[in-house]
């Protein structure tokens, strides 16, 4: 088997997972101006949602994905109405405030759920694709990924309410200007982007076993996306999510396991310093 | 001298005579040198968030970096730890700047973002090469039977405690000469607005990289007495980002911006979160639940911190946290009833 063609597959596999990883910190971003710190613990609640459901209703994680998401966009806008709201209006404030949060949230799931590994994946068994051996649900997964991203990105560019959110990502007092209520705005991304978190978090539960501190881990992937992409750039993303597959996959493989996050580190710093506006050149500074 | 001064000066006396009181409880002893060395480093936080203006979130990486190259200068030359402490601080000062070099260019959540991803990396790092640093097992140094100076070797713990209370002195000291120098009314004008500052002729990323470089050294000495404390380094406790958060809710609980903010903070958080493992230890997460709702509740309630509060007092007569949570609230609530003014 060659090692190229399976660095390569894995990585499109993977990428389509990323970028769906990156699409509710990318909103947020975009609306409110804050670096959410919680993305991370927002996404592992989406997978502990999965496995509470699961153990509740015994439904098929990829079901679940939906609820996932209701339930982690319910959590995203309670936190904004009931604390966020109430900070002071600064986005550095407000980024401790939610590395705060994320704390709260995985202590929380380490004193209900322990630091067992939970694992809900589905086994529809293995597959090959151009000779590389794969699992099936890691298809499933990535045909979710899809969807989910198509569905996020459709309702952003035709929607009324996703005009007025590309609107103010791109200019925020030419909306206030223009009469839209750019607070309920600001509600109705956080919420939404929470739940996308919690979502994808629903999705990688399908196939990957998680303890509370993973989020960590998704939480990085997920700020390479979006920097290397762009802030605020939903098509940069998509670019910079197979990168960052790539990257990984390709340093895990060729070099070590041990020093992927180091890789990342260089390169979201490399892309700062010459291309701040991300790989396109579409994002902002 | 002025009221201030005697309150710090009463302050210092009945920490340093605490630690006579508390010999007899070692839980205790630990908890207040830990808190000292730990105020050491939220001071040097304090100079590069809450002075410069930079929100760092790997300051904790400074403490580490100095620790594992001041035992690793032990290990493989034989220097002992007090006599590696200049070297292994000079060095962490030269890694300060290329760091900062690099980082500093970025501004507001652009550099917190990129200090978080350091702090990933250097995990990785300290683990890859477990030849040198015990990767995951940590750095410990061998231990030596009765007392030694210069390796900082005590059989009596309440000589590290005044050690630490050294450490917490020295670097609050070289806060305030840097604070009340020029170079201090500089960081404040980058912090309070780099562009006017830059169009005034200050050289912004050089100040930058030297106010990092000072705070390295601030907290890499924090760093080396630890490791003669505890004898131990690995990379959670230098580079976690549990930890490295430690600092950072110190600095902002006493206050960013405020000459003592990080030793309050730390006096104020450290019995907590000990209180709280001590009752709750045995669960896993409780500790990190209490600095998440002390984070939370701090940014909510007293965003200037605790000092931000009596200087208030002071001035205004009588608006407490809660008074101005209250109005801070109200004031959001008629924007919210009256549909005016973006939140």
């Amino acid at each position: 088997m060659d090692v190229l063609t399976q660095v390569l597959v894995s990585s499109v596999l993977l990428a389509a997972v990323y970028y769906i990883l990156s699409l509710g910190l990318n909103i947020i971003f975009g609306v409110l101006d804050i670096v959410n710190f919680a993305h991370g613990a927002m996404i592992i609640l989406g997978a502990y949602a999965t496995y509470y459901l699961n153990a509740l209703t015994g439904w098929n994680p990829f079901v679940l994905v939906i609820f996932d998401g209701i339930i982690v966009a319910g959590i995203g806008a309670i936190l904004y109405l009931g604390y966020l709201r109430f900070t002071t209006n600064s986005p550095l404030v407000r980024m401790f405030a939610l590395i705060g949060f994320s704390s709260v949230v995985v202590a929380a799931l380490l004193v209900l759920s322990g630091s067992t590994f939970r694992d809900v994946t589905v086994d529809y068994g293995l597959t090959e694709i151009f000779g590389v051996t794969v699992r099936v649900s890691q298809i499933v997964a990535f045909f979710f990924a899809i969807v989910l991203g198509a569905i996020t990105l459709l309702a952003l560019n035709y929607t009324k309410v996703g005009k007025a959110v590309n609107a103010v990502t791109d200019d925020r007092v030419s909306v206030q200007l223009s009469g839209i209520n750019d607070r309920n705005l600001s509600l109705l991304a956080f919420s939404v982007g929470a739940g996308l978190a919690g979502a994808s978090g629903g999705v990688i539960s399908s196939y990957i076993a998680f303890i509370p501190e993973s989020g960590l881990t998704f939480a990085i992937v997920a700020f390479s996306v979006v920097i290397i992409g762009g802030l605020g750039d939903l098509k940069g993303g998509a670019i910079a999510a197979l990168i960052v597959a790539l990257l990984q996959t390709a340093v895990n493989v060729y070099v070590s396991s041990a020093l992927v996050n180091t890789a990342l580190f260089l390169t979201v710093l490399l892309v700062l310093l010459f291309r701040p506006r991300g790989i396109l050149g579409k994002g902002r500074v | 001298m002025n009221w201030r001064h005697w309150v710090v000066i009463s302050g210092a006396v009945v920490i340093a005579g605490m630690g006579i009181a508390l010999e007899g409880q070692p839980f205790w002893l630990r908890v207040f040198t830990f808190a000292m060395l730990m105020s050491a480093v939220a001071q040097s936080w304090n100079l590069l968030a809450g002075y410069t203006g930079q929100w760092s979130l790997a300051q904790l990486a400074f403490f580490g970096i100095a620790a594992y190259l001041a035992g690793m200068i032990e290990i493989y030359t034989g220097l002992p730890l007090l006599m590696g402490l200049l070297p292994a601080v000079g060095l962490t000062a030269i890694i300060a700047a290329f760091i900062g070099l690099a980082t500093l260019r970025l501004r507001g959540h652009y550099f917190a973002v990129v200090t978080f991803f350091m702090l990933a990396a250097l995990y990785e790092l300290v683990r890859y090469f477990a030849n040198y640093t015990g990767g995951q097992y940590g750095m410990t140094l061998p231990y030596v039977e009765g007392n030694d100076i210069l390796n900082l070797q005590f059989e009596n713990r309440l000589v590290y405690y005044y050690a630490a209370f050294a450490v917490m002195v020295i670097t609050t000291g070289i806060l305030w000469a840097t604070v009340k120098s020029p170079l201090g009314l500089i960081l404040r004008s980058i912090r309070d607005d780099q562009d006017s500052a830059a169009a005034l002729g200050i050289r912004t990323l050089g100040t930058k990289v030297l106010a990092m470089v000072i705070s390295s050294v601030m907290a890499g000495i924090a760093g080396v007495v630890y490791l003669g404390w505890s004898k131990l380094m690995d990379a959670e406790t230098a580079f976690g980002v549990h930890n490295s958060l430690d600092p950072v809710v110190g600095g902002i609980l006493g206050g960013a911006g405020q000459l003592l903010g990080g030793v309050v903070g730390q006096f104020a958080l450290r019995p907590i979160v000990a209180t709280v493992y001590d009752v709750f230890g045995s669960i896993p997460g409780v500790s990190s639940l209490a600095y998440g709702v002390i984070l939370m509740l701090v940014i909510l309630l007293l965003p200037k911190g605790l000092l931000g509060l009596k200087v208030a007092q002071g001035t205004a007569g009588k608006v407490s946290g809660f008074e101005s949570f209250r109005d801070r609230t109200g004031e959001k609530l008629k924007t919210v009833l009256t549909g005016k003014k973006g939140a």
